[in-house]
C-alpha cells in the first residue's frame, strides 16, 4: 500500500506541475476553440495514470517526476529530488530537522507513511462508493423511461436531460422538455456520446480520486469539465449552419436547475454559475479563424509533447578529446571533470589493455556525458537528446586483439537519439547493423531483460588499470556488477546493499540514496557484441564497466 | 383513493396500453411494451408488480387488467391541474383553453350543451 501511495504521490506532484501550467496556458487559449483546453488536460490525465514517461530533450517539465523516492520509508535520511537545487536544499534540510533522532535502528518516517497510505486509500474507497451510490441511484430513477426514438428515452423523474450509460449509452430527456423543439439539447448530448465523454468523464474521476488528497487535482477536474461542456456547446454551433446562439442559449438557461451529469458525483462540476459562463462562451462564439486554430495547434502541441515527457537529467554539453595513445595522458577538453574531481582519470592509459574505460560524467549542470577511451583516439560526446560517437577502431580493436589502427575507414559513427530505448548504429567498416539497448535500472526491472537470453555466457568483469581509482569502491562496483547479473531479472532495486551505499557515502563525502543511482545496461549483437553497465549517481560519476567481445 | 389516480408519466403510458389491450396476456404485454415504451422485459414485469400492489391493475393467471378506468385519471387529472394552475375558477381555465384556438360551430355547441348539463 504504501509503495502504491508513493507512486500516487510523486504521480501527483508531477501532474501538479502539468496541471499549473495547463491554467496557465488557457489563459492565452481564452479565445481558442474550448476543445484546444480539453485536449491540454489529457496531459495531466497521463501524469496522474502513468507513474514514468518518456525522456525527451524536448522536455518542457521543471521538476524530475521521482521526487520522492521508493525507499523514502526505509530510509533514514529522508529527501527528495525534485532536480531542483533551490528547492530540494531547504526541504531536505527540513526534513532532517523534523524528523527525530533514529534509536535502535528503527525509522520513524515507516511508521507515518504506513498511517497515511491508509487514510489515503480509505479516502479513494469513500469517493469510489459515493459515486457507485449515485450511479444507481440515478439508475433506479430512470428505470422506467419510456422511449421517445432510436436511443432517445423520456421521464418525469428527472430535471434535465442528459446520458447515461457505459456500454450503449442512452439519452434521457425530462418529460417537460420536448427533444424535438430542443434540438440542439438533442445534438449537445449526441455529440458527448460520439466524443466517448460518457466514458472519459468517469474515468477521469477514478483517477482525480485516486488524488483526491490533491486540492489542484479537485480544480482541474472542474476546469476540465467545464471545458468538456464548453467545447461540446461549440460542437453544436459548429455544426449547425444557422446562427442559433440566441437560441441555443435560452435552452441552456431554461435548463439552468442544477444539472444531474453522468455521475451524480460530476453534478458539481456543473452548477447554475457554471450555466451562466457556458452562455456568455456561446453568445460570443464566432467560428474560429484560420489562424487562431493554426496557432492553438501549435501551443497545444509543443505542450503535449513537453509536458508528457520527462527532461532528461544528464546535461551539459562539452567537447572533449582524449588521446590516451600518448604516453604523458595528456587530456584534452577535460577540464570540467577532472578539476573538479567528480571524474576519474585514467593515469596510465597505455596499462588500460585489451578492455576500454569509460567515463560516465554527470552534472547538474547540463549534459551527461561519457568519455571513453579504447586504446586509441576516441572522440565520444553524448548528452541530452543525442549522442554522437566517433570512435578510431572503436569495435575492430576490441573484438580482435592487438591490432591498432587509426584508418580513417576505421572509424565508426554512431548517433543516438535517447527517446528510443534502443540504439541503432552502423558499423562503417563491416556495414553491421548495431542494435544496442540502453535501460535506466528502474525501467530495466520492469522491462525485465535477462542478459543471458542475448548470448552473454560468460562475462567478465574486470576493472580498468587506473590507480585513482580507490580499490576498495572499484572491488563493491564490480560486486555490484555481478550481482547485477546474478539476479538477471532484477526482482528488487535492494541489491545496492547498504554496506555499500555507505561506502559510496563515504567516498564521496556526501549521502548516496541508491534510489538515485541508475544503472545502464548495452547490448550489442552481432559481430561486435558488447555488454555495458553503467551505474552512475544523479549527481556523481560512479563507474562504467564495458566489455566487449 | 387519490393515491391511486396519481400517475407518473410512465405509468400513464404504461396503462394507456393496458386500457388499450385489456385483458392482456403479460407476455404479451412484455411484447408491446418493448416495442411501444423500448422496455426490457424486467422492467415491465416490475411495473406490473407496482401497480399490482397499488391496486391500480390486477395480474391473474398471467393475464393483466386494470382495476381503474382511463377516465378517473382524466378526470383526476383535470381536476389538480385547475385546482393547482386556475384556482379552482373554472372560467379562467376555459379563457387560457381558449387562448389560441378558434372553435367550430359544432364544437362550441356541444361544449355548450356539457355546461348546461353540468348546470343543472
Amino acid at each position: 500500500m504504501t509503495a502504491i501511495f508513493i507512486a500516487i504521490l510523486n504521480m501527483s506532484i508531477t501532474a501538479s506541475v502539468v496541471a499549473l501550467a495547463v491554467i496557465l496556458v488557457r489563459i492565452p487559449l481564452k479565445k481558442a476553440p474550448k476543445i484546444f483546453s480539453y485536449a491540454l488536460w489529457g496531459v495531466v490525465l497521463f501524469r496522474l495514470v502513468f507513474p514514468f514517461s518518456i525522456e525527451s530533450a524536448f522536455s518542457l517539465m521543471p521538476t524530475s517526476t521521482n521526487i520522492i523516492p521508493q525507499d523514502i520509508v526505509f530510509s533514514q535520511n529522508p529527501t527528495m529530488q525534485t532536480g531542483l537545487q533551490f528547492i530540494d536544499a531547504p526541504v531536505n534540510t527540513a526534513i532532517f530537522n523534523a524528523l527525530p533522532l533514529i534509536e535502535n535502528g528503527t525509522i520513524p518516517i515507516h511508521g507515518i507513511f504506513t498511517v497515511i497510505s491508509y487514510v489515503w486509500f480509505a479516502g479513494f474507497i469513500v469517493l469510489l462508493a459515493y459515486a457507485v451510490m449515485g450511479y444507481v441511484n440515478l439508475k433506479r430513477r430512470i428505470r422506467f423511461a419510456t422511449l421517445i426514438q432510436d436511443n432517445i428515452y423520456e421521464t418525469d423523474n428527472i430535471r434535465t436531460p442528459f446520458v447515461f450509460g457505459f456500454i450503449r449509452p442512452k439519452i434521457y430527456f425530462p418529460t417537460t422538455i420536448n427533444p424535438s423543439r430542443h434540438d440542439y439539447i438533442l445534438k449537445h448530448e449526441q455529440i458527448h456520446i460520439k466524443r466517448r465523454d460518457y466514458l472519459i468523464k468517469p474515468f477521469a474521476y477514478i483517477i482525480f480520486a485516486l488524488h483526491w488528497f490533491n486540492l489542484l487535482m479537485w480544480v482541474a477536474y472542474f476546469l476540465m469539465s467545464k471545458d468538456i461542456e464548453m467545447s461540446c456547446d461549440e460542437a453544436v454551433l459548429i455544426k449547425t449552419d444557422e446562427d442559433i446562439r440566441k437560441n441555443y442559449s435560452m435552452s441552456l438557461l431554461s435548463l439552468s436547475v442544477k444539472r444531474v451529469s453522468l455521475l451524480s458525483p460530476i453534478a458539481f462540476a456543473s452548477g447554475e454559475s457554471n450555466v451562466k459562463e457556458r452562455i456568455a462562451n456561446v453568445l460570443k462564439f464566432k467560428r474560429a479563424a484560420r489562424r487562431i486554430s493554426v496557432v492553438s495547434i501549435m501551443v497545444v502541441s509543443v505542450f503535449l509533447v513537453g509536458f508528457s515527457s520527462d527532461r532528461v537529467w544528464a546535461f551539459d554539453a562539452q567537447l572533449g578529446l582524449n588521446n590516451s595513445t600518448s604516453t604523458s595522458s595528456t587530456t584534452l577538453g577535460l577540464t570540467d571533470w577532472h578539476t573538479n574531481e567528480r571524474g576519474f582519470r585514467i593515469a596510465n592509459p597505455e596499462e588500460v589493455n585489451e578492455f576500454g574505460w569509460a567515463i560516465l560524467n554527470t552534472y547538474f549542470s547540463a549534459f551527461r556525458h561519457d568519455w571513453e577511451n579504447w586504446e586509441n583516439t576516441t572522440f565520444y560526446l553524448m548528452g541530452g537528446a543525442f549522442a554522437l560517437e566517433l570512435g578510431g577502431d572503436y569495435y575492430g580493436t576490441f573484438t580482435r586483439s592487438g591490432s591498432v589502427s587509426g584508418d580513417i575507414n576505421d572509424i565508426d559513427a554512431r548517433f543516438r537519439f535517447s527517446p528510443l530505448p534502443f540504439d541503432f548504429s552502423i558499423d562503417s567498416v563491416t556495414g553491421a547493423l548495431v542494435l544496442a539497448s540502453y535501460y535506466p535500472i528502474r525501467q530495466y526491472i520492469t522491462s525485465n531483460i535477462n542478459p543471458l537470453a542475448y548470448g552473454f555466457e560468460d562475462i567478465h568483469i574486470v576493472g580498468n588499470g587506473s590507480e585513482a581509482i580507490n580499490i576498495e569502491f572499484r572491488k563493491m562496483i564490480i560486486d555490484f556488477s555481478v550481482r547485477l547479473l546474478e539476479q538477471s531479472g532484477f526482482a528488487n532495486s535492494s541489491i545496492i546493499s547498504a554496506d555499500i551505499v555507505a561506502a559510496w557515502a563515504n567516498f564521496f563525502d556526501s549521502p548516496i540514496n541508491p534510489i538515485n543511482i541508475e544503472v545502464g545496461v548495452s547490448f550489442a549483437n552481432g559481430k561486435n557484441a558488447a555488454l555495458s553497465f553503467q551505474a552512475y549517481e544523479t549527481q556523481f560519476v560512479l563507474e562504467i564497466l564495458r566489455f566487449y567481445f | 383513493m387519490e393515491s391511486l389516480l396519481k400517475l407518473f408519466d410512465a405509468e400513464y403510458k404504461f396503462m394507456s396500453i393496458v386500457w388499450e389491450h385489456e385483458p392482456v396476456n403479460s407476455t404479451e404485454l412484455t411484447r408491446i411494451c418493448e416495442k411501444e415504451l423500448g422496455w426490457k422485459k424486467p422492467t415491465t414485469y416490475s411495473m406490473i408488480k407496482k401497480l399490482c400492489e397499488r391496486g391500480i391493475m390486477k395480474n391473474e393467471k398471467a393475464t393483466v387488467t386494470a382495476l381503474i378506468a382511463k377516465g378517473d385519471v382524466q378526470k383526476y387529472e383535470a381536476g389538480v391541474l385547475i385546482h393547482r394552475v386556475f384556482d379552482d375558477s373554472m372560467p379562467s381555465f376555459i379563457t387560457s383553453f381558449l387562448q389560441d384556438k378558434t372553435l367550430s360551430e359544432e364544437e362550441a355547441e356541444k361544449i355548450k350543451a356539457m355546461i348546461d348539463e353540468a348546470v343543472k
